[in-house]
């Protein structure tokens, strides 16, 4: 765990403090003085990140820290365009981005080096921002899908009536089921992106690394869940439920154990 | 039928997920063996014949276009991907009567062209068909590099600063060693019938470096190091020293020149994401190294087999998705709308 005092890591501090501020608000139910904490927390984020790009001059997606800032920062301003775009408007979405944003800035704040990398003739390509940039768009959609999905699960099993206002099991399950509609052709396209780099830079376009092997093992287990979600319909929203949490265990099995574990040696290492 | 199916589809994606999870776990080399295997290649030509028959089964896909489009385009990319695989390749030169070249490597060193690569597999020689120069070879450092020297021996290896001064203890049983002059542009004349070395004029360059290593007992030895010769050791020297730059690479490019039955036919500067087409093949920026002859770029030669139709699939899929997708959450709006 590592303090950081650079101008970059006391802004992440600010936006974690502005986002728990938001939290509390938004559990006290005053609407209003929430939204306005995460439009304060977007300006804080977005102010850490163009400066990492200034300081490091790319796009800062190259490693774990940047990764990590790049979706703690961009997870509210997407979540209130799901809403706003998409009309997944309810209460425990806003809850849920506060939550998810402190928990994408914590590596970002206290566990990776933010020291400056140069990028390798291999990462300057012009794929390299638009691979990234669809991937981790795509993951903060999942995530949100998951904690929709998670909530799916947790009112199913209660298995009461919710009060009025409140959203019932099914309506969860369908919040998830657009967010993963959302986040999915992003997903592929990452995926698709990825491919096409991988042959202008290493020859092939499919290399059968792990992290490769573990994207498209992402992609199979949404792509199941269409399939799955397509044949039952609602009528086994735990299952429906079950496969987007899946979903996201993959892809933090491919953006952490297979960054990080020395099980996984392959070519996108330098990712670590 | 049709319920049948789609069940063994379900279950195939199912099967393809846990085959990913499991080749993952084996390594780049060892899954693209699995991959590749004749099992695995059956479950392939398997999992095509059943997305062609579900195209075929249900009508959905004839009626909704993005929904086709979707499925076409994963036929085509798992068609590109078993016509472009190694067994597909070698069918297909069968078929043509033409020899079948596989991924291999072109060592060149500046101002040589060659015919030969070698195999990646298996490093044996193969014949392109057409031949390589390299004009020239660059490597671009984002900032300058620093030049150390590597010390070799039956000893052991120690790596030292390039600049001239200070001693430097290579160990109990080696000795020491000291940078003694440094050169930019190493000029040797001759005074009283003895050569001499000198700084020559800043035009040319030719660095090079005069060490003095001493011997546990006190026997000084002085000897010359080249960059352009690098690791060249000089009869009775008991060390190999060779010059390296340390620093953070920007670039490393390659400017070549085919040659078709001795006619130029393609000429390009190649770096690393940019590679030359020619004639079926991709030309890669690989590596580069040094040795006693210079430095050397590799280059890699791919076959582009099967790649337009894969990369056709990635097309139609995007399109289906984002179409398909972006419509779907248009029209479910709001919760407890449309299911």
């Amino acid at each position: 765990m590592q303090v950081k005092y650079s101008s970059e890591g006391l802004l992440i501090y600010a936006m974690m403090a502005v986002v728990a501020v938001g939290l509390v608000l938004g559990v006290m139910r005053k609407k209003q003085a929430s939204v306005f904490a995460a439009c304060l927390a977007c300006l804080v984020g977005l102010s850490a990140w163009i400066l990492r790009w200034i300081t490091v001059d790319h796009i800062p997606m190259q490693n774990m820290f940047e990764v990590f800032l790049t979706l703690g920062v961009f997870l509210l301003p997407v979540g209130l365009a799901a809403r706003r775009f998409a009309g997944i408007d309810h209460p425990s979405d806003g809850l849920g981005d506060f939550v998810l944003t402190l928990i994408l800035l914590f590596p970002a704040g206290f566990v990776f080096s933010d020291a400056p990398q140069k990028l390798p003739p291999a990462l300057q390509s012009p794929l390299f921002g638009p691979h990234v940039a669809v991937y981790m768009l795509s993951y903060v959609l999942m995530a949100k899908a998951a904690l929709q999905a998670g909530l799916g699960l947790y009112y199913h099993s209660r298995s009461a009536k919710p009060s009025s206002g409140q959203l019932s099991s099914e309506d969860h399950e369908l919040s998830a089921y657009l967010l993963v509609c959302l986040g999915f052709p992003l997903l592929s396209m990452g995926l698709f992106l990825g491919s096409v780099w991988g042959k202008l830079a290493w020859g092939d376009w499919w290399g059968w690394d792990p992290k490769e092997l573990w994207s498209l093992a992402c992609w199979l287990m949404y792509l199941f869940y269409f399939h799955w979600r397509y044949l039952f319909r609602q009528k086994m929203p735990r299952a429906n439920c079950v496969c987007v949490i899946l979903g996201l265990v993959f892809i933090i099995i491919t953006l952490l154990w297979v960054n990080l574990s020395n099980l996984f040696k392959g070519m996108h290492n330098y990712a670590s | 039928m049709k319920n049948w199916i789609y069940h063994l589809g379900l279950a195939a994606i199912a099967v393809l997920c846990l085959l990913s999870i499991f080749g993952a776990f084996l390594g780049a080399e060892n899954a693209r063996a699995f991959f590749n295997s004749v099992p695995l290649a059956a479950w392939w030509i398997g999992f095509t014949i059943l997305l062609v028959m579900s195209i075929a089964a249900f009508r959905a896909l004839h009626k909704r276009s993005m929904l086709f489009l979707m499925h076409a385009g994963c036929v085509l990319i798992l068609l590109g991907g078993l016509w472009g695989s190694r067994t597909g390749q070698k069918m297909t030169a069968s078929i043509l009567g033409k020899p079948w070249i596989e991924p291999c490597y072109l060592k060149l060193y500046p101002g040589r062209q060659s015919s030969t690569a070698y195999r990646a597999t298996d490093g044996q020689p193969l014949d392109l068909g057409f031949s390589v120069a390299l004009n020239d070879f660059q490597i671009h450092y984002y900032d300058k590099p620093a030049t150390v020297l590597l010390i070799q021996s039956d000893l052991g290896q120690w790596e030292i600063p390039s600049g001239k001064g200070a001693d430097y203890l290579l160990s109990a049983r080696a000795g020491k060693v000291r940078v003694l002059e440094t050169f930019s542009n190493l000029k040797i004349h001759m005074e009283n019938g003895k050569p001499v070395a000198s700084e020559g004029p800043a035009v040319e360059s030719n660095p090079a470096w005069l060490l003095e290593f001493v011997s546990p007992d006190g026997r000084a030895t002085q000897q010359f190091v080249f960059e352009k010769f690098a690791g060249h050791a000089m009869p009775g020297y008991p060390f190999l020293v060779t010059p390296q730059k340390r620093g953070m690479i920007r670039d490393y490019i390659s400017d070549v020149q085919v040659f078709h039955d001795g006619q130029p036919v393609a000429a390009k500067q190649i770096e690393v994401n940019d590679p030359l087409h020619y004639a079926g093949f991709h030309i890669y920026q690989d590596s580069y190294g040094q040795d006693e002859m210079g430095q050397y770029s590799v280059l890699q030669v791919v076959p582009d087999q099967g790649v337009r139709l894969v990369f056709g699939g990635y097309v139609l899929l995007t399109i289906g998705l984002v179409v398909h997708f972006g419509y779907k959450v248009n029209t479910h709006r709001r919760p407890g709308g449309c299911k």
